[in-house]
């Protein structure tokens, strides 16, 4: 026969009147194993808290969505977006896949090319390009995603000391009918920017204009928005074709797919709520296809889809450092992870599983994070099992921006781990010590001594 | 700029001296040529004169302005070799020797490009014809000068000096079974160079090996056809020893079973009845020509082999037995060739035919499917989409909408016009059939005369077009469906000669399309796409085949692997 789980009492408050229709039935599960690998055992082999990643669900997740769009439109390439997450393992896995890079910046920029990648295939985005990178996309043949005027007139300028020819798209902010309307990146499309900007393009003679690219918006909850940029996209790209008789290569939508991640305030799960990805892939490819392009001249489809590839591929294992009842009675528990490695629960509700078995009572209770900070609350009401110290939990979908945002503040940042398909679990960053943390740290000789 | 000149004159006359040797045997490879050159060389007047005569001529050519390619490859010169070795074989050195090889020389070469008018533009080739004629016209006519002194000579052999190597190979031989065949075919490979000797055939034997299997293959085979059907004939045996004419029958056999035919086993079996007939013109030619006093040497070959070639010309269809078109030099490589065009080109037909759906699906019902693509309607494909684990529908599996492939978009497959579009029939549920109305919504594209392709079990209300209305290759026409005899969503294609909702199906191939197999992409053309199999379009962008358009004149550089290539596109003539 099993110990029994020791469980605490609990205090809770008998609501009069009607049940509410989400009833008192505890709807989680406790989630023991990932990918079959315990729980317990990683956190005892790699620390408390701990990142895992499953290697099957990435490999999944893609496939599923390249089968979405393959089958809709002739011509579809994606491009893995380095800032959702960034570990190598991550990258490479996408790689192997089939993927692209897309990068922001100079360091994913030489990230990218350190794992391998060719030149030809990154992506490079972004408001922030110095000349030093730019003169380096151009050497390696690499499309850069204009975002200003000003990054324009330079890169003409830098062109024209170069023997190649820069590989350019501008990027376009649009009306899309949803608010709030991203303009602040890229030309805008209906006041003429952006029409102005491929004008100016053109003229120079410097550039080579391969595509075009827009990103409406992020953790869209409209499809339909995705299929007026596309309009307009190709709008755009018909009339280069009428004026200039050049084909644009590619259309590039950008990434901002929802993943199943709860909003703030959405009444419903984001696993019922969120649209599936054959919606976006709906609108977009319709909207392609029917804009009027020759059969021939359709062109390439390109995605930057992040997020909703990789989110619910990451877990996040932690563990309960203690509990507390507040001042007006509330349950607490004192988590050792918070805001700063879960940088987006600032805005989402995450999903949170108990990683051992118990029974049916359940409390509300507002779950905190280790930091010294007022501002760290992992969830504000979360009806959870009653944990006691050195319980273990896995919070879901943790995958997107979780790591690359992950503060070092406080704490230091834990290790991470990648699950690979025959189940073997790899070590794909080590946790941060002393060591690395003050690697960069230069001490003046004359602070190096005190008399306290 | 000096050194590149005489570098390039060094290649043009030195390939050209070589190519020489190698041409008289079908080939351009240089080992074989040395080993030929050293053979000429037993007997030292013959090699020197061999030499002379192929210089003397390109000297000529190169005056005269002909064509620099045919002298590089010997083309224009491997007659006259043959001319200087044989005359420097039978008659002694002296001013009169030399002004005959000269005279000869430049007249066989003269032969040769007269020959190469008359005979090319029928697209035959001359062999040795051009030596024929030279060596006839000086046996016939010099005996009349009686000045010219023309001495039959001790033979410079290096038999003479080092008997002991040309007879250990002899003796060797001698011990073996079939010693006579052995010693026959040896002495007659040897005789094409006028070297009526073991050692030269066996030298001979392993450069033909060196150079193509299958040449020598052929070289055996045709030889023991000759060989036995001299034997089973009773033929007259002393005209096969006398000047070891059954060369005939190894240079018809590699000719025909390899060079200008492309080697398969038609053409080997061919040779059964072409080389008795090589046989009969021996014997017939040699009674012929005993009575003129003329040596026969390679005529029966020559005779044999040009008009096999001209007729096989006017056929008007191929079976089986393939003429070369490009030649490789080399039977390995013309065979090689040959498979690959016909396997490239093999249904070069007028409508090309592409997948009606884009991105990668999978062949749920394949031609005579045992489901339902039977009779009459035997030459169709059901398309599905299934995701990694196999599956065509996510759990549960309940819902239309579950299945991957329900409401993707359904293109043409070619150009051309819609004839019928029926409408109107409901999706089915989940393992419901309508077998009413079983094709379903369906639409018929007319293609060209008697060429119709038709789509069924199409979604109700998702046609995009009407009747009458033209439509591009890859243009989306509809949406699939579950309608008609469907019990889950799939995509019915077929081809047709009558544009009938229930006509008879035709059996077609697609143009191209790619098949998935472990994750590797495997590439069919003109080819029928089977049942279980993951199928999908070939994509292509314009930027690509504007690239590799093969206009004449177009000249591509390639940087292959650190090497730089350079095709260029030339006119067919």
């Amino acid at each position: 026969m099993d110990k029994k789980q020791y469980e605490r009492p609990i205090i809770k408050s008998l609501n009069n009147g009607v049940m509410n229709k989400f009833g008192t039935r505890n709807e989680y599960a406790a989630l023991t194993h990932i990918e079959g690998v315990p729980v317990k055992s990683l956190l005892q082999e790699y620390g408390s808290p701990l990142f895992v990643i499953s290697e099957r669900k990435i490999r999944e997740n893609y496939r599923n969505a390249k089968r979405i769009f393959e089958t809709r439109y002739p011509k579809v390439q994606f491009a893995w977006s380095y800032k959702t997450n960034y570990l190598n393992a991550v990258c490479n896995t996408f790689h192997q896949e089939g993927s692209w890079a897309e990068v922001v910046s100079r360091f994913e920029y030489e990230k990218a090319i350190k794992n391998g990648v060719p030149g030809d295939k990154i992506l490079f985005n972004g408001p922030d390009k110095t000349d030093s990178d730019l003169r380096l996309s151009i050497k390696n043949n690499s499309p850069i995603h204009i975002d200003h005027l000003d990054e324009l007139y330079r890169l003409t300028e830098i062109a024209t000391g170069m023997d190649k020819k820069p590989r350019v798209a501008i990027r376009v902010n649009m009306d899309t009918g949803i608010y709030p309307m991203w303009d602040r990146f890229g030309f805008n499309y209906e006041n003429g920017q952006a029409w102005d900007a491929i004008n100016k393009i053109m003229a120079s003679g410097k550039l080579n204009l391969v595509g075009l690219h827009c990103h409406i918006g992020t953790f869209m909850l409209t499809p339909s928005a995705y299929g007026v940029a596309a309009s307009k996209l190709s709008e755009l790209a018909l009339s280069i074709k009428h004026q200039y008789n050049k084909d644009i290569t590619y259309l590039d939508l950008g990434g901002g797919f929802a993943s199943k991640n709860t909003l703030k305030g959405s009444l419903l799960p984001g696993s019922d709520s969120v649209p599936e990805i054959y919606e976006y892939a709906e609108a977009i490819t319709t909207a392609i296809l029917n804009a009027g392009f020759q059969p021939d001249d359709l062109p390439y489809l390109y995605l930057e889809t992040g997020r909703a590839l990789v989110d619910d591929a990451g877990f996040l294992l932690g563990s309960v450092i203690s509990n507390k009842r507040l001042s007006d009675g509330r349950r607490a528990t004192i988590m050792d992870f918070g805001v700063n490695i879960m940088f987006t629960s600032f805005w989402y509700d995450h999903k949170i599983s108990p990683a051992q078995e118990f029974g049916q009572h359940t409390e509300d209770t507002i779950l905190y994070g280790p930091l010294c900070m007022n501002i760290d609350v992992v969830r504000e009401n979360i009806t959870l099992p009653p944990l006691k110290p050195g319980d273990q939990v896995v919070v879901h979908h943790m995958g997107a921006y979780n790591i690359s945002q992950s503060m070092q503040f406080i704490s230091l940042r834990p290790a991470i781990v990648m699950i690979d398909n025959d189940k073997k679990v790899h070590l794909i960053k080590a946790a941060e010590t002393l060591e690395t943390l003050e690697k960069g740290e230069v001490l003046p000789e004359y602070l190096k001594e005190f008399n306290i | 700029m000096n050194t590149n000149n005489s570098n390039t004159l060094l290649k043009v006359y030195g390939n050209g001296l070589l190519n020489s040797y190698s041409q008289i045997f079908f080939s351009n490879n240089k080992t074989f040529a040395v080993l030929l050159l050293i053979i000429s060389f037993f007997d030292l007047g013959a090699g020197l004169s061999g030499v002379l005569s192929v210089i003397i001529s390109q000297i000529t050519a190169k005056l005269f302005n002909f064509n620099e390619e045919l002298i590089k490859d010997g083309t224009y010169t491997y007659n006259t070799l043959m001319v200087g070795i044989a005359l420097g074989m039978f008659y002694d050195f002296n001013f009169s020797f030399f002004v005959i090889l000269v005279i000869t020389s430049i007249l066989t070469l003269f032969i040769t490009i007269w020959f190469i008018t008359v005979l090319a533009k029928k697209g035959l080739p001359f062999l040795s014809l051009p030596f024929l004629f030279g060596i006839w016209i000086i046996i016939l006519g010099a005996p009349n000068f009686s000045a010219l002194q023309l001495n039959p000579k001790e033979i410079l052999s290096l038999a003479k000096w080092f008997p002991e190597l040309f007879s250990s190979v002899t003796n060797s031989i001698g011990s073996l079974p079939f010693a006579d065949v052995i010693h026959l075919y040896f002495r007659s490979l040897g005789a094409i160079f006028f070297q009526y000797n073991d050692l030269a055939g066996l030298i001979i034997a392993i450069g033909i090996l060196i150079y193509s299997r299958i040449a020598f293959g052929l070289s055996i085979v045709g030889f023991s056809i000759g060989f036995a059907f001299y034997h089973f004939f009773g033929g007259d045996f002393s005209q096969l020893i006398y000047s070891y004419i059954g060369f005939n029958f190894i240079l018809t056999a590699i000719a025909l079973g390899g060079f200008f035919v492309v080697p398969s086993k038609k053409s080997y079996l061919m040779l059964f009845f072409i080389i008795p007939v090589i046989a009969l013109s021996i014997s017939s030619l040699h009674t012929l020509f005993s009575y003129i006093g003329l040596p026969l040497y390679s005529l029966p070959f020559n005779i044999i082999t040009i008009i096999f070639l001209a007729t096989m010309a006017t056929r008007s269809k191929d079976s089986g037995i393939t003429l070369v078109t490009l030649q490789q030099f080399s039977p390995e490589k013309n065979h090689y060739k040959h498979l690959n065009s016909v396997n490239r080109f093999k249904n070069n037909t007028y409508y090309h035919l592409h997948l009606p759906v884009m991105g990668e699906w999978h062949i749920s019902q394949g031609h005579n499917g045992v489901i339902t693509h039977k009779e009459d309607w035997q030459y169709a494909w059901d398309f599905d989409v299934l995701d990694e684990d196999k599956k065509s529908y996510q759990s549960p599996g309940n819902d239309l909408k579950d299945y991957f492939c329900y409401d993707l978009p359904v293109v043409a497959s070619s150009e051309g016009y819609i004839v019928e579009i029926f409408d109107g029939i409901e999706d089915n549920k989940i393992n419901e059939v309508n077998l009413k109305k079983n094709w379903g919504n369906t639409i018929i594209i007319k293609h060209g005369e008697h060429f119709y392709t038709k789509l069924s079990h199409i979604k109700k209300g998702s046609f995009k077009v009407k009747k009458g209305d033209y439509v591009t290759k890859g243009q989306v026409i509809a949406s699939c469906g579950s309608s008609g005899r469907s019990p889950e969503p799939h995509l019915h294609f077929q081809l047709q000669t009558t544009p009938y909702i229930d006509s008879k199906t035709i059996e077609f191939p697609l143009a191209y399309y790619l098949r998935k197999e472990n994750n590797k992409y495997h590439f069919h053309c003109f080819d029928i796409p089977k049942e279980n199999e993951i199928v999908s379009n070939v994509k292509t962008t314009k930027l690509l085949t504007e690239a590799f358009d093969f206009v004449p004149g177009k000249t591509f550089y390639f940087n292959y692997k650190g090497k730089k290539v350079k095709w260029e596109v030339l006119p067919t003539q």
